[in-house]
C-alpha cells in the first residue's frame, strides 16, 4: 500500500538531503515525500567541509526523485488563487506549500516559525519538523547512538541546520548530539 | 507586521508598477511580454497601468517570464524607480560601459527595494541622523577640507584615523553601504532613494584601501550635492569641480591635516628625521589609505617632495609586498555586500518569525544554508542596534 503523502518545504528537504542517504529516509518514516515545484527552487546548496576548506555543494533533486526520495508536484489550476493569496506573505515556496496542503489535506514539514504560525491560522494541523522525521528515521532503523550522532552531525554542518528551541524533540536531538556521544555538556 | 491578507486587488497601484518594473528588468519590451502571456499588448498595458487587475493564473506567468518570485511582485509598496531614472541621465553622457553600469544600477535599486522592505515589515526607520545639503558658491579644496574638519566634530572623530568608516557612514551618517561588482573603471555609485536617504555602491573588485576612499568621496557628494546621481569614475580625464571637491573632501576626512601631521613628524623623529618609503607604507595602513593616495596627500601638505609617488613608482616599489613583510594586515571592513542594519535587520525579522527562512536567504541574496550560517555570524557577535547603540543580540528564540 502507498504511504500516505507529507508535504515537504525547502528547508526540510535541505536538511534531509543533508543527512544522506535521503531516500532511506524518505522511505523510513512512513511517507511519500512531496516537495512543490516553487519550493525545489529554493533548496539551494550545501556546504561541505574538508580539511579546513568549505565547498559548496550542490543539490540535484532529480537525482533524489529519480531514487524516489521525493515528488516534485505542481500547483493545479485551483490552488494558485490561494497560492497567490499566500505569497504576499510568504516565500513562494513556503506559499505553494502551504496553499496545497490547506487544498489537497495533505500534511506538512516544515520547522520555519512564520510557514508553522501561518498553517495554523489557516486550520492545518501542527506541521512535522526536521528533528521529528530524523527521529523516527533513527528509530525505525534501529540506529545506535554513534550513528545517530554522525546523521546530526551531516545535518548540522553541512546544511547548518540548528534545531528549533520549540521543538517537541529537541532533547532526543541534543542527547544525540556529537558532543553528548563523548560526554560532553 | 500586520498579517491582514491582501490579495492582488488591496494594493494593485503598487503591483501594477512592480510589473512594469520587473519587465523593464528582464529586458522585455510590451509586445514580447504580452506575446509571452498570451494576450494582446494592450491588455499588458492596462495591467501595468493598473486598470485592469491580473488574475492569479496571469500573476504566477508573469512571475515566471520575468524570472522573479511572486512574492516579490507582491509587495504591497511602490519599487523605487527614481534610482534607475536618476541615473539614465548620468549613465547615456557617456556611452562606454553603459550595459555593465545599467546591471548594476538595476542591482542597486533591487538591494534599496529589499530594504525598504525590511523597514516597512519591520516599522522601523533607517539609521542614521541625516544632515541638511550644504550649498557652496565654489566647490574648492579649502571649503572642501573646511567640510571635512566640520564633519569630524561633528561625528566627535577628532583627528585620528576612521577605521571603522563604514559604521560610521552607515549608522551615524546614515548612508546605505552596498558593495556590488561595477565595471572595472568605476568605483562607485551615489544616489538619493526617496525614502531611503543617501544610498552608495562601492566596486567589490577594488582593493579595500580605494573602497574606504570612494565611500569618503561618495560622501561628500551626499553633503555637497546629493541633488543628482553620481557615477565616479577612475579617470585621468580631465573631471568637473565636484569630483575634485569630492576627491579633496575624501583626503582631508581621511587623513586630516594636523593628525597625519603629527603622525608624520613622530615617525619622521624615531627613523632619525627620515622619510623612509616604509614610514609611508606604515602610515598609509594606519589611515586605511592607498600609498598613493597617502604620497598625494603629504605632497599636499609640503610634507614630502612633489613627485615622491612618481619616484617610487619609477622604482617599481611594491607597497603591498612591502606591507607585508611589515606584518601590516590589511583593512578588511568593506567587504560585507549589504549594510549592517540591512544584515541584522533582517537576522532579527527572521528571529522573531516576520519573515520565513527563505525570505531571509533572499533578502541576504543567499541560499538556504548561506543564510543560516550568516545568522550564526550575526548573533553572535556583539552588533549595533539600530539607534547605533552597541548590542549583543540575543536571538535566543531563533527558529531553526
Amino acid at each position: 500500500m502507498l504511504n500516505p503523502p507529507l508535504l515537504l518545504d525547502a528547508c526540510v528537504t535541505i536538511n534531509l538531503v543533508a543527512a544522506d542517504p535521503v531516500h532511506q529516509i524518505a522511505r523510513s518514516v512512513g511517507f511519500r515525500c512531496l516537495i512543490t515545484r516553487q519550493a525545489a527552487n529554493e533548496v539551494g546548496h550545501l556546504r561541505d567541509t574538508t580539511e579546513g576548506e568549505t565547498r559548496v555543494t550542490p543539490v540535484d533533486l532529480a537525482d533524489h526523485v529519480q531514487a524516489d526520495a521525493f515528488e516534485i508536484i505542481d500547483l493545479v489550476p485551483d490552488e494558485i488563487p490561494l497560492y497567490v493569496e499566500l505569497a504576499s506573505l510568504v516565500d513562494d515556496g513556503e506559499a505553494s506549500t502551504i496553499a496545497v496542503a490547506i487544498k489537497r489535506g495533505i500534511p506538512l514539514a516544515t520547522d520555519d516559525r512564520k510557514a508553522r504560525r501561518l498553517s495554523a491560522e489557516r486550520g492545518l494541523a501542527l506541521p512535522i519538523g526536521t528533528v521529528t522525521l530524523i527521529r523516527r528515521y533513527c528509530e525505525a532503523q534501529a540506529l545506535d547512538h554513534a550513528h545517530v550522532s554522525h546523521l546530526i552531525q551531516r545535518i548540522t554542518s553541512r546544511a547548518s541546520f540548528q534545531a528549533p528551541r520549540g521543538d517537541s524533540d529537541l532533547k532526543w536531538w541534543n542527547d544525540h548530539q556529537p558532543c553528548a556521544s563523548n560526554g560532553g555538556s | 507586521m500586520p498579517d491582514d491578507i491582501q490579495g492582488p486587488a488591496g494594493h494593485s497601484a503598487s503591483l501594477a508598477l512592480r510589473l512594469r518594473a520587473a519587465r523593464e528588468t528582464s529586458g522585455l519590451t510590451q509586445a514580447q511580454a504580452a506575446a509571452e502571456l498570451g494576450v494582446s499588448r494592450p491588455l499588458l498595458i492596462a495591467i501595468e497601468k493598473g486598470t485592469r487587475e491580473a488574475s492569479p493564473q496571469e500573476l504566477v506567468r508573469l512571475a515566471e517570464i520575468y524570472r522573479t518570485s511572486l512574492s516579490e511582485l507582491l509587495r504591497p509598496a511602490p519599487p523605487p524607480v527614481a534610482i534607475g531614472a536618476r541615473f539614465r541621465a548620468v549613465i547615456s553622457a557617456d556611452q562606454r560601459d553603459t550595459d555593465d553600469l545599467s546591471l548594476a544600477v538595476d542591482e542597486l535599486q533591487r538591494r534599496a527595494d529589499d530594504y525598504l522592505d525590511l523597514l516597512r515589515i519591520s516599522g522601523t526607520e533607517p539609521p542614521g541622523r541625516p544632515e541638511p545639503v550644504r550649498t557652496f558658491a565654489v566647490l574648492d579644496a579649502r571649503r572642501a577640507e573646511d567640510l571635512a574638519t566640520e564633519e569630524r566634530n561633528r561625528l566627535g572623530l577628532g583627528d585620528g584615523p576612521v577605521r571603522q568608516l563604514r559604521e560610521v557612514l552607515e549608522i551615524e551618517v546614515g548612508l546605505r553601504v552596498f558593495v556590488l561588482p561595477l565595471p572595472s573603471r568605476i568605483a562607485g555609485l551615489f544616489v538619493i532613494a526617496d525614502a531611503l536617504g543617501g544610498c552608495v555602491a562601492v566596486n567589490s573588485h577594488h582593493p579595500n584601501e580605494r573602497q574606504r576612499w570612494t565611500l569618503a568621496h561618495e560622501y561628500a557628494h551626499y553633503l555637497a550635492n546629493r541633488d543628482r546621481a553620481e557615477v565616479t569614475r577612475l579617470s585621468y580625464l580631465r573631471q568637473p569641480g565636484s569630483e575634485y571637491f569630492a576627491d579633496a573632501f575624501a583626503a582631508n576626512f581621511l587623513m586630516p591635516r594636523s593628525g597625519l601631521s603629527r603622525r608624520f613628524h613622530e615617525l619622521k623623529r624615531t627613523s632619525s628625521d627620515r622619510v623612509t618609503p616604509s614610514m609611508l607604507v606604515q602610515l598609509a595602513h594606519t589611515y586605511g589609505v592607498s600609498l598613493q593616495a597617502l604620497s598625494g596627500r603629504l605632497e599636499d601638505l609640503g610634507l614630502i617632495p612633489a613627485g615622491t609617488w612618481e619616484r617610487l613608482r619609477e622604482r617599481n616599489f611594491q607597497s603591498r609586498l612591502a606591507a607585508r613583510m611589515l606584518g601590516l594586515e590589511q583593512p578588511g571592513q568593506v567587504s560585507d555586500a549589504l549594510p549592517l542594519h540591512y544584515r541584522l535587520l533582517a537576522a532579527q525579522l527572521y528571529a522573531d518569525g516576520e519573515i520565513t527562512e527563505t525570505q531571509f536567504a533572499h533578502y541576504l541574496h543567499t541560499d538556504i544554508v548561506g543564510a543560516r550560517r550568516a545568522y550564526a555570524e550575526l548573533t553572535q557577535t556583539a552588533d549595533v542596534a539600530s539607534d547605533g547603540s552597541p548590542e549583543i543580540f540575543d536571538l535566543s528564540e531563533a527558529a531553526g
